[in-house]
């Protein structure tokens, strides 16, 4: 144990600067879904399959919308996909001062979304 | 005549990472008497896992975060013991191979954590670095740290690739040494030996009245280990381990209980990467479970079941989870009188209490 | 696995009987005890043992409310799960005070019934919430 102790006195840290140096994220990590609304033919499976409810799917105004906050980067979307239009990146979500959707559109370009906020919720007060 | 004060050991506390309530009954700084109360992390998750049984493969990994794996493979278990499924050999190896990567990650960390409650903190820091190589290992092969979520009722989702597997076993090679030196300081340093023999002993009687499990019974003198019932891959032919096990039941002979498992669990999963042949992913299944059946698995505290009924909808009617952690910290009640007021923290911490596994 | 115990028979004579065996073929390590409630108003106790290599388990029907034999004095383990039945299912043991998800001075009876109203909670319910909102 002594040994080692002064051995790591005089060795490099075992930790990085991040974020000043890029985080090592290996092939395959999961990061955030998003969508090429080119390719997308309105199905919905990605709604029904989602856990946690994070999708939502408006045929009428051709758009794919996901709550950051709910998805938790299992990748079902990507596999039910049947013309695989969901695409999952190495980064992740950027951290946010409030719950963002993100919407993704069909005269969009691609990779491009919209981004606004979670409704506030009115709970009905108790009489 | 000497009088009884009362201290709380109570929910926060610098040496617990859960909550957990203690309530100590000391005469000048010898504990007489312990009073348990929990029920600090309740969330109702076997209310939650009734809603929607497709969901579960991935609610059930969230019920713990140290022994995430061991709860997914054991409801995916239960799921193809009602629905009769058969699940094929490789993914069979993987699950194998991913839940002893997990068996590493958390007796790692607790060795370092009871190294922190007995005040040896260059040792909890060795322990945490080596620990971390394996959850960049882990983050390789399944894409995330700690929830690997690579399970599907039916078989895995992700498959190892060659490169990955050498890798894997190169890394491997090179981790050794380094857990073996740590084995080595377990094993003989005189400081560890001093704070941790002869502390907090459970006899083999009172493990067998308690029905302990896990790591604190193998250390007490029971040999029992649940991989060796047949499940998740530990049956095939060409994997063969022997429980590892001691006598003396005290706070030494629990943590070279786990440090044992440790070197034992690199061996495992070198046998499991020399068994992987090629072949199917996942065993297809449609429509909804109906029936009820149940099963059982190693998790690193000790013995993990799952119990369900199901009734041929999405919905469940009935989810039981018994975790090792619920049967582990009752007989703290038997260990801790008699012991002094400095190794509370040592003993509670030995055990191992996950308090996410025993409130759900 | 093995199913032993006919399902009417009165869990308080049956199951000491069953324990307390001279010869050697009870059962050796308790793994849970825990209820199942049905959609009649019965509940279901299991009991589940291992002896040497397989896992038995021992079912009683018995009505709401209803109060049972602890088996705590031949296991010291069963003490912690039976307190948890008397919390989730409001079900009663002799010489067990309940309460283990509170302190047992609170006095409340059994918090952790399932509510007869399914509350929200599937996916497809989270997602019309948010669109009745927007």
């Amino acid at each position: 144990m002594l040994r080692s102790t002064f051995k790591n006195l005089f060795s490099h840290p075992n930790t990085k600067r991040y974020p000043s140096v890029p985080a090592d994220l290996p092939q395959g990590n999961r990061g955030r879904v998003e969508w090429d609304m080119k390719k997308c033919i309105w199905c919905m499976l990605c709604q029904k399959n989602c856990p946690t409810g994070a999708i939502k799917t408006d045929k009428a105004g051709k758009t794919q919308s996901v709550v950051r906050n709910r998805c938790i980067t299992c990748g079902r979307c990507v596999e039910v996909c049947p013309t695989q239009t969901i695409f999952m990146r190495q980064q992740y979500s950027k951290p946010a001062m409030e719950p963002e959707i993100h919407i993704y559109g069909a005269e969009m370009m691609q990779w491009e979304y919209r981004v606004e906020n979670l409704p506030i919720l009115n709970h009905k007060k108790k009489v | 005549m000497s009088r009884i004060s009362t201290i709380p050991f109570g929910p926060q506390h610098p040496s617990f990472l859960e909550p957990l309530h203690l309530k100590l009954n000391l005469e000048e700084e010898r504990v007489v008497s312990v009073e348990l109360s929990q029920g600090y992390n309740h969330r109702g998750m076997e209310y939650a896992m009734e809603k929607d049984w497709k969901r579960d493969a991935f609610l059930s990994e969230r019920v713990c975060g140290i022994c995430s794996f061991h709860h997914g493979t054991t409801y995916c278990q239960t799921i193809e013991a009602i629905a009769g499924l058969q699940v094929p050999e490789r993914a069979l190896i993987i699950r194998t191979i991913m839940l002893e990567l997990q068996r590493i990650t958390s007796h790692t960390l607790t060795l370092g954590h009871i190294a922190e409650a007995v005040g040896y903190e260059n040792l909890f820091m060795q322990f945490f670095r080596e620990r971390e190589e394996f959850m960049r290992l882990a983050n390789l092969i399944s894409g995330n740290r700690v929830h690997y979520s690579m399970n599907w009722p039916g078989g895995v989702r992700r498959d190892i690739s060659p490169e990955t597997a050498k890798e894997l076993e190169n890394k491997l090679d090179e981790m050794l040494p380094k857990l073996q030196m740590l084995d080595g300081v377990v094993r003989k340093d005189s400081t560890w030996l001093k704070r941790t023999k002869g502390i907090g002993v459970l006899t083999k009687e009172q493990a067998t009245t308690w029905a302990v499990v896990g790591p604190v019974a193998r250390a007490s003198g029971i040999p029992y280990d649940v991989r060796l019932s047949g499940n998740a891959g530990y049956h095939l032919e060409g994997i063969r381990f022997e429980p590892v096990w001691r006598e003396e039941g005290d706070c030494w002979a629990r943590a070279m209980v786990r440090m044992d498992e440790t070197l034992q669990s690199v061996d495992l999963i070198r046998q499991c990467l020399g068994q992987l042949r090629d072949g199917p992913l996942v065993a297809q299944f449609k429509g909804h479970p109906n029936g009820e059946g149940f099963s059982r698995n190693e998790a690193p505290r000790g013995e993990l079941m799952y119990w369900i009924r199901a009734k041929g909808e999405s919905k469940l009617d009935r989810v039981k989870i018994r975790t090792p952690a619920f049967v582990n910290i009752p007989p703290l009640a038997e260990m801790l009188p008699g012991c002094e007021f400095p190794d509370v923290p040592v003993i509670v911490v030995s055990v191992d209490p996950c308090v996410c596994c025993t409130d759900r | 696995m093995t199913d032993e115990a006919g399902v009417s028979t009165d869990p308080n004579v049956d199951l000491r009987a069953k324990l307390m065996k001279a010869d050697r073929s009870g059962p050796s390590r308790l793994i849970c005890i825990f209820p199942l409630d049905n959609a009649d108003g019965t509940l279901d106790m299991i009991y589940m043992f291992q002896r040497k290599d397989e896992v038995i388990q021992y079912r009683y029907k018995v009505k709401e409310g209803a109060e049972l034999d602890s088996i705590s004095d031949l296991y010291k383990g069963a003490w912690n799960m039976e307190r948890e039945a008397i919390d989730m299912f409001g079900i009663r043991f002799k010489g067990v005070p309940g309460g283990l998800f509170l302190m047992p001075e609170t006095g409340i009876k059994a918090p952790l019934l399932k509510p007869k109203v399914p509350t929200v909670g599937s996916a497809q319910d989270v997602a019309t919430e948010v669109k009745k909102d927007v």
